[in-house]
């Protein structure tokens, strides 16, 4: 019976979630594996979610997943990849839409998965205080501080990026 | 003189760009900003994380994905209830051909040991013997 209004929401939704999925992941695969599963998880439940609530069930169910999985992955290796990772940008100049993306994703990655949630949640998402509270099942004013809080962190990802920028030889 | 280097509004900057704030508070933050360097210069700094997060283009969702996940979903559509059910059943439905097979063997077999079928010895005998035209 919901089938119909499923596939609406995979169509109008599934492409907002993996791009949240690829900014904190930075892995294609993973980002596919968790939307397939995001979306599996939320049709067993679809019948009990309010309509109203569709696209909030489908942010919190992806955050939780890709929470479970930065947890497994080895933190020492995410760190190490992350090190190259930004090398690897400093030899490059950035141009390209690809390599913008890059540098969101990777400073987004380096947030702590519930900041970048907030970040992607009112700024790519457009929500405000009331909805990305309900999401992470929190207050408001913990929303709005935990929102300056990644701003500020966010700021100095920023600033770091640019001085790696400058700081990098050129390429004759 | 010591100059200031921190204001009391800073905090409400963020609830107050993302228009989160009641429209009396809006208006005190919005008057204090005009004459506050330190906020102007924190609003500054906040519109340069969203200048920053609009370099993100969004990417597509590889091709034949969403029919992946249709496909996936049609898959696990069966409540688990309903699958055990059918599982059993057909379980059930082997194992009942498989007795009722037996079953029926081993009467056909006890019937044809009783039964007085007059194609015996005599009758081969008879062939041999030329009892038949051929």
């Amino acid at each position: 019976m919901n089938n119909g209004k499923f596939e609406v929401l995979l169509q109008n939704e599934g492409k907002k979630v993996y791009n949240y999925l690829l900014k904190i992941l930075r892995n294609k695969e993973d980002a596919e594996d968790i939307l397939q599963e995001t979306f599996i998880a939320f049709h067993k439940k679809m019948s009990l979610v309010k309509e109203s609530s569709y696209k909030s069930y489908l942010f919190r169910t992806a955050y939780h997943k890709a929470l479970n999985l930065i947890k497994k992955r080895n933190a020492k290796n995410k760190l190490v990849t992350n090190y190259h990772e930004m090398e690897h940008f400093s030899e490059k100049t950035i141009e390209n839409s690809e390599q913008k993306n890059e540098l969101v994703k990777d400073a987004l990655s380096q947030l702590k998965p519930e900041e970048a949630i907030l970040i992607e949640l009112q700024f790519y998402q457009k929500m405000n205080y009331k909805q990305m509270a309900e999401i992470l099942e929190t207050t408001q004013s913990a929303v709005d501080s935990k929102l300056v809080r990644a701003k500020k962190k966010l700021i100095k990802i920023i600033n770091e990026q640019k001085k790696m920028q400058e700081n990098r030889p050129s390429i004759v | 003189m010591k100059q200031k280097n921190e204001c009391s509004f800073e905090k409400k900057l963020n609830a107050y760009i993302a228009g989160e704030l009641s429209e009396m508070e809006h208006n005190k933050v919005r008057e204090h900003i005009s004459s506050c360097h330190l906020c102007q210069n924190e609003i500054r700094t906040l519109q340069q994380v969203d200048n920053f997060l609009n370099l993100y283009t969004e990417e597509e969702v590889p091709a034949g994905f969403n029919e992946k996940i249709l496909n996936s979903v049609f898959k696990s559509r069966t409540n688990p209830f309903m699958r055990k059910v059918i599982s059993f059943s057909i379980a059930a439905s082997v194992l009942i051909s498989f007795m009722a097979g037996i079953m029926l063997s081993s009467g056909l077999y006890a019937d044809s040991s009783d039964s007085n079928i007059t194609i015996g010895e005599d009758s081969l005998f008879s062939y041999y013997e030329g009892d038949y035209d051929v």
